[in-house]
């Protein structure tokens, strides 16, 4: 048997929170495209205007949530989305990717 | 984690919110609505089996990409012990739940992308097979539920994809980026997406050059921003949404057949989860391939195992008013037998006959005459099996009060008077109601068109049997000779 190098890991971050997801490769440029093209997050179609604005720098995503929520509330956001994306959390690891939410 | 639990399963779909719109409403939480709560709870099932050690040989495989464990339907049949377990679990899974395994559509698309993939790898030099591997182990080892979307809408059927007047009848790739893919376009009558992680999308059928952008093959999380299902809505959703309890319903907990008109509204798909972008050659079969396993799991299995559910019931409703022994009786209950075994032989020798295809790739299929078979024979009998179980359920299956009424103070002991027999009342309208989700229900027309019409079937009979082959036989027996 071969070892399948299928996985990403992406830590989430807000405010001094951070967790790290594992997700499928690829996860974190479906991440950047729907921040940025569709201003949106898996799991909140209902809550369109929730993502108000994204930017990347290579491995990097910073995400703007609307409405004035806490380091808390916004990791329960992102930790919607990521297993909305096939992501689950993941105790190890090193993160290939960031994703800086605020 | 190689095997989840019915309960992890379930923990998953609260947190999953896809874009789900059902008879007129948005859903926010798919076990929070009668309806897709059933879809939902018929997918638990079916992990709940894989974690019963009596369903082990059935229910779980050995990957053959790790090594571990993993639910049969995320497994890649690499032998014939394989394909009849498959066959085997189709069975299990409609007896158990009386509806769709959700899963299955899924594990049959991922045995045809497996071979296909393999085979455009090996022919073009792609990375199809690889990136699906990779995508399959990571699948496998978060036993990630899994459906599958074939059917296109079509549109005009006397037009090409893309002559059509609408584009989005048909999926297709509206921009190739670096990073992926964005498709759009409709895909029609799928089972089970709204309640599972990921969904396997295949071409509609075969294409030809000048067509490339409708050559796709991808797997995609059911809440991708763009993704929306529009659910089907019937007589048997409404009477789900007014129940008081599901007690009073045909199939309690998991309902009729649940499918959904999915809509890819500028999707974005990375490289990583595509398996096929462009090469029409191998759309048709890749195609094929999914037909050729799906006819021998849902026309060989899966509906005899809602046959098997029929059968019973029908015998129960023949005891309830003290008929099983007459003959008559008896012996359409045996008609009923004939129709569901020979289909399920049908699927078994499809099995025992299946074989690695294409050569080299490790991928077993089944044979593509008996599965063809099977799916042609249950399509006919299922109505004749549906006819025999009205027939001696009696017109009560469709002229019966409702359940809740043998409660009621003023009419309940009206009722228990007139439907008492050999049993209570209240067994024979249980069985009576059982026997209406099945006769008047979805089911007829679900299992004429589940993996393909039978005018489909027809057409590759004529493909796959060689009639010259037995003409030669009866002129060689004759003494007929050749000019």
């Amino acid at each position: 048997m071969v070892k399948l190098d299928t996985d990403e890991i992406i830590k989430v971050r807000a405010g001094k929170l951070s967790r790290n997801y594992k997700a499928y490769k690829g996860t974190f440029f479906t991440m950047v495209y729907n921040c940025m093209e569709k201003k949106a997050l898996p799991g909140f179609y209902f809550e369109e205007t929730l993502v108000l604005g994204a930017e990347q720098k290579d491995k990097t995503l910073w995400v703007t949530i609307s409405g004035s929520r806490c380091s808390g509330d916004l990791m329960d956001i992102m930790d919607i989305a990521l297993r909305n994306s096939s992501a689950f959390p993941s105790g190890g690891g090193k993160a290939q990717f960031t994703i800086n939410v605020k | 984690m190689a095997l989840k639990t019915a309960k992890q399963y379930l923990d998953d779909m609260n947190k999953l919110v896809p874009r789900v719109y059902i008879g007129g409403k948005w859903v926010k939480n798919l076990l929070e609505h009668p309806v897709t709560r059933s879809m939902v709870m018929a997918n638990s099932m079916i992990y709940a089996l894989a974690e019963d050690p009596n369903n082990q040989e059935v229910m779980v495989a050995k990957s053959h990409l790790t090594g571990e464990p993993v639910n049969r339907n995320l497994n890649v049949a690499r032998n014939i012990h394989d394909l009849d377990m498959r066959q085997e679990m189709a069975l299990l899974t409609s007896q158990t739940v009386g509806t769709c395994n959700y899963r299955c559509v899924g594990c049959d698309a991922l045995n045809s992308l497996a071979s296909t993939t393999w085979e455009m790898d090996q022919a073009l030099g792609t990375k199809y097979n690889e990136n699906f591997n990779k995508w399959l182990a990571y699948a496998q080892a978060n036993d990630l539920a899994v459906s599958g979307a074939i059917t296109d809408a079509k549109g005009d059927r006397k037009k090409r994809p893309s002559q059509q007047d609408e584009p989005d009848t048909f999926l297709r790739m509206v921009e190739k980026r670096p990073d992926g893919i964005v498709v759009r376009g409709i895909k029609v009558s799928q089972s089970g997406a709204i309640g599972s992680h990921e969904t396997l999308v295949l071409p509609g059928g075969a294409l030809r050059e000048g067509e490339e952008q409708f050559a796709l093959a991808f797997a995609v999380q059911n809440s991708a921003p763009g993704l929306s299902y529009i659910c089907q809505y019937n007589a048997y959703s409404a009477e789900r949404e007014m129940a008081e309890s599901e007690d009073e319903l045909g199939n309690p907990i998991y309902g009729q057949r649940e499918t959904s008109t999915m809509y890819f509204d500028n999707v974005f798909i990375p490289w990583e989860r595509v398996f096929h972008c462009g090469e029409v050659k191998y759309s048709g079969r890749m195609v094929a391939r999914f037909a050729k396993a799906h006819r021998m799991n849902c026309g060989g299995a899966c509906k005899v195992g809602f046959a098997d559910l029929i059968i019973g019931g029908t015998m129960l409703a023949a005891e309830y008013i003290g008929v099983e022994k007459v003959p008559h009786i008896q012996e359409k209950i045996i008609d009923m037998v004939r129709f569901s075994e020979t289909s399920h032989a049908c699927a078994i020798a499809a099995a025992m006959r299946g074989r690695e295809e294409p050569k080299g790739s490790g991928v077993y299929l089944p044979d593509d005459l008996f599965g063809n078979a099977a799916k042609l024979n249950i399509a006919h009998g299922f109505w004749e099996i549906m006819k025999n179980a009205g027939d001696i359920g009696g017109g009560l299956v469709v002229t019966m009060p409702k359940l809740k009424d043998l409660e009621n103070k003023d009419v309940g002991p009206i009722l228990k008077k007139a439907f008492g027999a050999v049993a209570p009342a209240e067994k024979r309208l249980k069985v009576a109601k059982f026997l209406q989700h099945w006769t008047a229900g979805l089911h007829g027309p679900g299992t004429w068109h589940g993996a393909g019409a039978p005018q489909t079937q027809r057409f590759m009979f004529t493909v796959l049997t060689d009639f010259e082959a037995k003409k030669r036989m009866a002129k060689k027996l004759m003494g007929m000779k050749d000019e």
